[in-house]
This record gives C-alpha cells, sequence and structure tokens, in this order.
C-alpha cells in the first residue's frame, strides 16, 4: 500500500485492510518531498495521488480509496467482518456517506489548499485553515443528517462498514484544522468508539512506519 | 455514484449491465467514475461562487480560470486511464458507469472551454456515446425543466 502517514484517504484503506485482516506492506510517499510528483509514482497512479494498492498476486494497481475498499470486500467478501451490507437498500446508504466524506476531503486536501493560496497575494495568512474548516463544517452538517437517520452503533445500523473507515479520518482531518466536532454529536460519538477499535487504532496516523518520531506525539 | 450503483443492484437484468462481473473489470469503471466525481466536486459552481468571495483581489475570471484549472487536471488523469483501460467504451468493449460519468464532465469542459484537442481519447468516445439514443435524451437540452431560451444554446 503506498500512503502517507497523515494522508486520510490512506488512513481509510489502513483501516479496511485492518479490519479484514488482510496482510500488507506499507510504501511511505512522502507528500512534503513531492513522492508523489515521481515519474515512477505516477505511472502507478496517474492523478499522483495517495493511496494506491497492489495486489501483487492478483496482478492489479488500484487507485482512489473508495474503488479500492469497494475491491478489498469482493475480494474478501469472508474476511472478518462483512464492510457492506447485503441488500442494496442498505448499501447505498454506506456508499451515500463514503461519498459525502470523500466530497469533503477533495475540497480540503493540501494539494487544493496550496493551490488556493497560491492565487493570489492578497489572500489571507489563515486562508487555508478558513477554507478547509469551511468544507468540513459544511459537509460534517450532511453526514450529521445522514447519521441521524441510518446509524445505530456503527454509521449504517449495527455493523460496521466502509462508512466507519471513511468517518475516523475525516474527523482526525478536523480536528487537525480545528473544527468545534461538539457542533456534531453523532460524529463525535461515533468516532470516540470506532478509535478505540484496534483496527483503527493500528491504522492512526501516529502508529505508522513512515511518521516521523517528533511527529508522533503532536499528530 | 451510490445511486448508480443502486440502480445497477436493483436491475442487474434490465437492458445492460453496467458494471463488469469481475472486480479486477469492476475496479477500473469504478477508478474512472471517481476520478471524475473529483473534477466536479472541484469545478461545481458552489465551490467556485466561494472561491471568487474569499477575496477582491482575485481577478474577475477566476471562476472561469479555475475550473478549467481542475478540469484539465483531472481529464488528464482520465486520458491516461482510458489509454490503458478504454475499448469500444471506457472500460473495455461494454458500456459502464464511467460511460455515464464522461459524458457529462465532457459537456462541462466545452462549457468552461477547456481545450479537448489535448484529449483525444476522452473526445473519441464522447463523441461515439453522445451519439446513442440514451445519453442524448440525457442531455441537458432535451431536459423538461430546460428553459425555451436555453434549448440553443446548451
Amino acid at each position: 500500500l503506498y500512503s502517507y502517514y497523515r494522508s486520510s484517504c490512506s488512513y481509510r484503506v489502513r483501516i479496511a485492510l485492518n479490519l479484514k485482516n488482510i496482510e500488507y506492506e506499507i510504501q511511505g510517499v512522502n507528500l512534503l518531498q513531492k513522492g508523489q510528483l515521481t515519474d515512477d509514482y505516477q505511472a502507478i497512479n496517474p492523478a499522483k495521488q495517495v493511496p494506491s494498492l497492489i495486489d501483487a498476486e492478483n496482478n492489479q494497481t488500484l487507485t482512489q480509496s473508495l474503488v479500492i475498499l469497494e475491491y478489498i470486500e469482493e475480494m474478501f467478501p469472508n474476511n472478518q467482518v462483512k464492510l457492506l451490507p447485503t441488500k442494496p437498500q442498505e448499501r447505498r446508504k454506506v456508499r451515500e456517506i463514503c461519498e459525502t466524506i470523500g466530497s469533503i476531503q477533495t475540497l480540503q486536501n493540501m494539494a487544493v489548499l496550496l493551490h488556493l493560496e497560491s492565487l493570489s497575494e492578497a489572500l489571507p495568512a489563515d486562508t487555508k485553515q478558513k477554507w478547509a474548516k469551511h468544507f468540513i463544517e459544511k459537509g460534517f452538517k450532511t453526514v450529521e443528517t445522514l447519521l441521524d437517520k441510518y446509524a445505530g452503533k456503527f454509521c449504517v445500523n449495527d455493523e460496521l462498514s466502509l462508512a466507519d473507515c471513511f468517518l475516523v479520518p475525516q474527523v482526525y482531518n478536523a480536528k487537525r484544522y480545528q473544527v468545534d466536532l461538539s457542533q456534531f454529536p453523532h460524529i463525535s460519538k461515533l468516532n470516540d468508539a470506532l478509535t478505540k477499535i484496534p483496527a483503527f487504532e493500528n491504522a492512526a496516523p501516529k502508529n505508522q512506519p513512515d511518521c516521523p518520531e517528533e511527529m508522533r506525539s503532536v499528530v | 455514484m451510490a445511486i448508480l450503483e443502486y440502480i445497477e443492484e436493483t436491475f442487474p437484468n434490465n437492458s445492460i449491465k453496467l458494471l463488469p462481473s469481475r472486480p479486477e473489470e469492476r475496479c477500473k469503471v469504478r477508478e474512472v467514475c471517481e476520478t471524475i466525481g473529483a473534477i466536479q466536486t472541484l469545478q461545481n459552481k458552489a465551490n467556485l461562487v466561494h472561491i471568487e468571495s474569499q477575496s477582491n483581489a482575485l481577478p474577475a475570471d477566476i471562476k472561469q480560470k479555475l475550473a478549467q484549472y481542475y478540469i484539465e487536471k483531472g481529464l488528464r488523469a482520465v486520458e491516461t486511464l482510458l489509454n490503458k483501460y478504454a475499448g469500444k467504451f471506457c472500460v473495455n468493449d461494454e458500456l459502464s458507469l464511467a460511460d455515464c460519468f464522461l459524458v457529462p464532465q465532457v459537456y462541462n469542459a466545452k462549457r468552461f472551454e477547456v481545450d479537448m484537442n489535448k484529449f483525444p481519447c476522452v473526445s473519441k468516445l464522447n463523441d461515439a456515446l453522445v451519439k446513442i439514443p440514451a445519453f442524448d435524451k440525457a442531455a441537458p437540452k432535451n431536459q423538461p425543466d430546460c428553459p425555451e431560451v436555453m434549448k440553443l444554446l446548451v
């Protein structure tokens, strides 16, 4: 798995692989050093993003976190937990939450923030922070409404699913940009429960092999 | 995407399958869809308007420029994927959800005056797809809520 310790999209896949008890090796891609822009990496991921998953056994190279998660679920339907319900009427709830959270991340990822900042020197110094906060809060309002409708013990009913794999990393991002999570009681409560689960804890940024030593207590 | 997957799961045998059977092929369709989905998330009107509102110092054409930037960036990735995956359609020789995503994004690209010559695979597929009745009927100008005055423009 090509992953950056702090990448929320990589974090989603790490959680799912852990939940499904699938063994994997992390290849750290250092986004601060533009590791995603090398020709070698671009051959793996044309969008020049993390994560990418190489399934060597089946000769597959996969990109896009939701695509990877759906693939994992289809290839290993019986490992440990099912991460998608059986019925279409329930599966679409899981996907709805995933896509909603995915859109948040698309709007607040670092590449977008840096591009935005570069548009004009007249933009205030805290533009990136404000921008990320705006889109996370906007998206979380929607997620909170969906969870209000769908959640039981977990994001959708009482079974773990891909939606839970998406939620925890986005809450991590929200905290990074100082979003006030008390506005989102369902999200907060679910996140608190989920982060205690070993598969989620082991996937956390601070526990990654490419997390710099000095960052372990900070992230 | 959630709607499309639902439709495909609820009506698997209607007319055509919009997702291949094997996970190794399904992931290609989804990869194209998600890549295009990300373009749209970045270039949709709400986002552009919000950016414009951030500062009076931004140029007057910022919305257009940003939309072009994100569409071109995304279509470069899509072009690479299609070079790998496309046959008669986006993924191999069967219609799929990826084709459902491609045509509307090309529509947006043209709206923002993106130079489509940069994307030959995308352009060629789009030209073939828009001729299919199901795609033509879905076009903006053929919608019940398309204002009369717009029918010739969109």
